[in-house]
């Protein structure tokens, strides 16, 4: 096709003041974008939000739950159950437990 | 940087393979950070680089803004020599993303009737000038964009496809396409 069409013609040259603002502007260094900040007025929002619900939740709790009396020093001992009355009962059924044992074993051996 | 004669375009595929060894020099200046080479290129390139992306979006504005992110592309992150086979082809391709990437994000616009071709020196022809324009406007973009680079970038089909990234058969298909075409409009005879 070289001169069926085009003979004659030739497409443009680029416009007077490209050359410069091209290379100006590619000789430019890149301007450094600002910094993000770190909450957005919406996050703000939120985390405001947030903030305020778990207060109220704190606040709430701590008026509506009634505090275990705390026991006397005195009475903090180790106990077997956790229950201190329990603990008797238990002690002698372990007792009679053991005394049942030991009589099966006499009789088993004849003493 | 060396001073070098402005290429001229489309006149030969003499001028198009003289081009390739003092381009090629002139990147791998840049490359070793001398950003004096940008004009060097800009001599050998601005011509093809402009007019191809003129062709292709139609608007001088893009065309003037897709030279523009070549250039600062190749200022701030100089291609590696040896990425770089067809220096020609490479910047060629360089414009083509360029000017893609601008069509994607801007509206369409209406293809200019007056910009792809103008008069050679001493040539008269102003309303052949007309008609031309108004034959290659009413081209889709992808196919003008084909018969710059074949008639005067002078490309291969290989290289177009390269530039273009399309598959080569793609290519010619779109430089036949566009041939018949202007043949229809310009009422030219095979």
């Amino acid at each position: 096709m070289s001169n069926e069409f085009f003979a004659g013609f030739r497409p443009p040259l680029p416009p007077p003041g490209l050359r410069e603002k091209v290379l100006r502007t590619a000789r430019t260094p890149p301007a450094r974008a600002p910094l993000p900040p770190l909450l957005g007025r919406m996050e703000l929002v939120l985390a405001a939000a947030a903030l305020v619900l778990a207060l109220g939740h704190v606040a709430v709790t701590a008026a509506s739950a009634p505090s275990p009396p705390a026991a006397p020093p005195s009475r903090r001992v180790a106990t077997l159950t956790g229950d201190p009355a329990l603990d008797p009962l238990l002690v002698a059924e372990a007792v009679r437990w053991e005394e049942a044992q030991q009589r099966r074993l006499l009789a088993e051996l004849g003493l | 940087m060396a001073a070098v004669a402005p290429a001229s375009r489309g006149t030969g595929a003499d001028s198009a393979a003289g081009v390739e060894a003092p381009l090629a020099q002139a990147l791998a200046s840049l490359a070793r950070g001398d950003d004096g080479s940008l004009e060097t290129i800009w001599e050998l390139m601005a011509g093809d680089l402009y007019a191809l992306a003129l062709w292709r979006s139609g608007s001088r504005e893009d065309a003037a803004d897709a030279v523009s992110e070549v250039f600062v592309r190749l200022a701030r992150k100089p291609p590696h020599p040896s990425k770089i086979a067809r220096p020609r082809a490479y910047l060629l391709a360089m414009v083509h993303r360029a000017t893609v990437d601008l069509r994607r994000r801007q509206r369409p616009t209406v293809a200019l009737e007056d910009a792809f071709l103008v008069a050679a020196d001493g040539h008269p022809g102003a309303a052949e000038g007309r008609r031309l324009n108004q034959a290659l406007a009413a081209l889709p973009a992808a196919q003008r964009e084909v018969v710059y680079l074949r008639h005067w970038a002078e490309l291969s089909f290989k290289e177009i496809a390269a530039v273009t990234g399309v598959p080569i058969f793609t290519a010619a298909s779109r430089y036949r396409l566009a041939v018949r075409r202007l043949r229809a409009l310009l009422g030219v005879q095979v």
